[in-house]
């Protein structure tokens, strides 16, 4: 079976697990509530599909997938404005089962902290709001803290990201850091693919309305303007989604750090454009707290926001091809992604 | 092939190497063919290589990496070869494709009419049918290298009026040495003379001019401009320009994080964009028309392509940076002048958007 017919069967099958039990009337319940009734229910639900284990080897018990086949499974959770960190716990449970620690059973979350008078801080946490645990890079090791002991800032009420913030006194021993896992890269690989995935659904939306909403006595798509206007989101949205793809194109559970950073860049960019076209062309609708829209396209602005935005990540690429001295841009691009 | 342009090119100003595409030196071309270069995609028993679009794919982005003056053998290399593979008769094959191969034959496409841009279906050139063939009367223009072509595939009207639309529309090959046909080079505001204009008055053309069906000209063009839009060009116009400032980058003591951020935003974009045109290529390597990607990836890199020049000059920041190469500047400025045109030729962008749209589900 070749690698792209074996990423569509699991994304599918992923894909009905989700429309089954994650409506988005659901969705909104836990927005509301937090970590509650109904966001235990749904993470055991997640939990018991196996697919969290996506990345684990088989050894441990997982899938033992590559990330360039979890891929589909991250656009997923995009797609269908997920409010449980499964991406990102995915990728945690990766990284405990590697550094042989014990893998709780909740959501993980994933974050660079620093530490200020003692208290270790993550700025922006996208899950903030739902996760039980955060698997934090702090001084170069890997540590574990428990969310229940943190300060939450959220960014908004209803917002999903924020700031986590541990007191010192709480602080376990750190583990070592596997050879070569990088947290950042890891989670802007996972964010670019749920951006992918949320855009995807923004389009449709925006489509949809269009060849519905008459006004003038015909429907809005069939004006020129709005017409080019979809065509920018839809331009937008396929680079996001080869972006996204070359972001987890990676034989390991990890991400390639170049291919992640193109990914986070082009996909933070797309977030931004494609989520401002899609209020504009729904108009007033769009605003509502009913309509669907604004479930996506407020997590497209944080997931933009949280692990690099573009500037970050092109400064990063850039760097790397000014100093790649012998190489002309085609041959730092051929080497990065091929 | 590496080696090959390093020598070939070693006295090419890169002022000239930033033409791409648009520089013509049929010697050049004629190196190529000998090396094997030309007509990769097409048959070995017409004189081509019978490769995958890829093996093109690969050739092309080497070319066009360092500017090489690829204009004499590149709309033969890149469409008409492949539409005359399709469409042609076997003699018709048998005539033009070991010529285009050899680069021993030059084509230019005859589309755009003074009154027919965007509007590709009202041209009102129109052929007649004669006992030997057809008679050819009116005018194409914008038509590159024009001047330095041998032949013309054109799409002229064989039946019907402007009012039939894509019906009643062929497509011809001219050769451009028949009595009747006037050229006429069209100065650009860069000072080069490219594109023309030309005229056809009664040129007889024998029955054989005719390639593909009559009346199937509209069907044929709209695969055409799918091999004119898909390929990896649509990325490198102006890539001699970023790879002139990268150097001059790398002589600094230190990068401005904002250059640095250019630098990463363009190669991020390269990137994908690349990646996209590449999953384009393998569909038509599968046989697909992929009419409505072609579109969609040709919009976005004339947008990289265009955001080049203006942003790279911004990035200069000519005031605090005295030592400015001139050389370099001299190459933005043309590239600055020129850029207009990479969302122009090909299709426009409003023409492009529209054909997605369409693809959408709109209209």
């Amino acid at each position: 079976m070749s690698d792209e017919s074996q990423q569509d069967i699991i994304s599918e099958s992923f894909d009905r697990l989700l429309q089954e039990f994650f409506t988005l009337k659901t969705i909104r319940t836990i927005e509301h509530e937090g970590i509650g009734a109904s966001s235990a229910l749904l993470w055991q639900k997640l939990d018991e599909s196996g697919f969290v284990d996506a990345l684990v080897p088989e050894a441990k018990g997982g899938s033992g997938l590559t990330l360039a086949l979890a891929h589909g499974l991250l656009e997923s959770c995009g797609r269908h404005a997920l409010p449980l960190p499964m991406g990102e716990t995915i990728i945690a449970r990766a990284l405990l089962a590697a550094a042989n620690y014990p893998v709780p059973s909740e959501p993980i979350a994933l974050g660079c902290a620093v530490q200020e008078g003692g208290d270790v801080i993550c700025r922006l946490t996208p899950y903030a709001r739902t996760a039980d645990f955060d698997l934090l890079a702090l001084h170069g090791k890997l540590v574990l803290l428990s969310c229940a002991l943190a300060q939450r800032a959220l960014l908004a009420p209803n917002g999903g990201a924020g700031e986590l913030r541990w007191p010192a006194a709480i602080l376990p021993s750190a583990l070592d850091m596997p050879a070569g896992a990088n947290i950042r890269h890891a989670q802007a690989s996972v964010l670019a693919a749920q951006i992918a995935g949320a855009l995807s659904q923004v389009l449709s939306m925006t489509l949809r309305y269009a060849n519905e909403r008459v006004q003038f006595g015909k429907p809005i798509g069939k004006f020129q303007a709005v017409q080019h206007q979809i065509a920018v989101m839809a331009e937008h949205t396929a680079m996001a989604r080869m972006a996204a793809r070359i972001g987890c194109d990676s034989p390991s559970h990890l991400p390639d750090v170049r291919r992640a950073a193109i990914a986070k860049s082009v996909a933070s960019e797309a977030a931004a454009s494609v989520a401002s076209l899609g209020h504009a062309l729904h108009g007033a609708i769009g605003m509502t707290e009913e309509y669907d829209l604004q479930l996506f396209t407020r997590r497209l602005h944080e997931w933009r926001l949280c692990a690099g935005t573009e500037s970050y990540w092109n400064r990063e690429l850039g760097a790397g091809l000014v100093q790649a001295r012998d190489h002309s841009m085609l041959d730092f691009v051929r080497a990065s992604v091929l | 092939m590496r080696e090959f342009l390093r020598s070939a090119l070693a006295d090419l100003l890169a002022e000239r190497r930033a033409r791409s595409w648009g520089g013509f030196d049929a010697d050049f071309s004629r190196a190529l063919a000998q090396r094997g270069w030309l007509g990769l995609m097409l048959p070995v028993a017409y004189g081509g290589a019978g490769k995958s679009p890829f093996a093109r794919f690969v050739v092309v982005e080497e070319l066009l990496n360092v500017g090489a003056p690829v204009a004499a053998h590149w709309i033969a290399d890149r469409q008409s070869g492949p539409v005359i593979l399709k469409y042609g008769t076997e003699s018709q094959r048998q005539f033009y494709l070991p010529k285009i191969c050899r680069a021993e034959a030059f084509f230019c496409i005859g589309m755009s009419e003074p009154n027919s841009g965007s509007d590709l279906a009202s041209v009102t050139s129109r052929a007649t049918k004669t006992i030997a063939g057809w008679r050819l009367n009116g005018q194409k223009v914008w038509t590159t290298h024009a001047h330095q072509s041998h032949y013309m595939i054109a799409l002229v009207r064989t039946s019907g009026t402007t009012e039939s639309r894509h019906e009643g529309l062929s497509q011809l090959i001219i050769d451009l040495a028949l009595p009747g046909v006037t050229i006429r080079p069209i100065r650009d505001l860069t000072g080069d003379a490219n594109f023309c204009e030309v005229f056809f008055q009664d040129v007889e053309l024998t029955d054989d001019a005719l390639i593909g069906n009559e009346g199937g000209g509209w069907q044929q063009v709209t695969a055409e401009l799918a091999y004119e839009r898909s390929g990896p060009e649509r990325l490198y116009s102006s890539v001699v320009l970023l790879n002139e400032w990268l150097a001059w980058l790398r002589t600094l003591t230190a990068v401005r994080s904002e250059s640095l951020a250019l630098a990463g935003r363009i190669v991020a974009w390269h990137a994908v964009l690349r990646e996209l045109s590449i999953a384009i290529t393998g569909k038509l390597a599968r046989g697909e028309s992929p009419v409505v990607e072609a579109a969609l990836v040709k919009d976005l890199g004339t947008e990289l392509e265009q955001f080049l020049p203006i942003a790279i000059a911004d990035a200069l920041d000519s005031e605090s940076n005295p030592a400015l190469p001139v050389e370099l500047l001299r190459i933005m400025t043309y590239v600055t002048q020129v850029a207009p045109s990479f969302s122009l030729r090909g299709g426009t962008r409003e023409v492009l958007r529209g054909m997605i749209a369409r693809g959408l589900g709109l209209r």
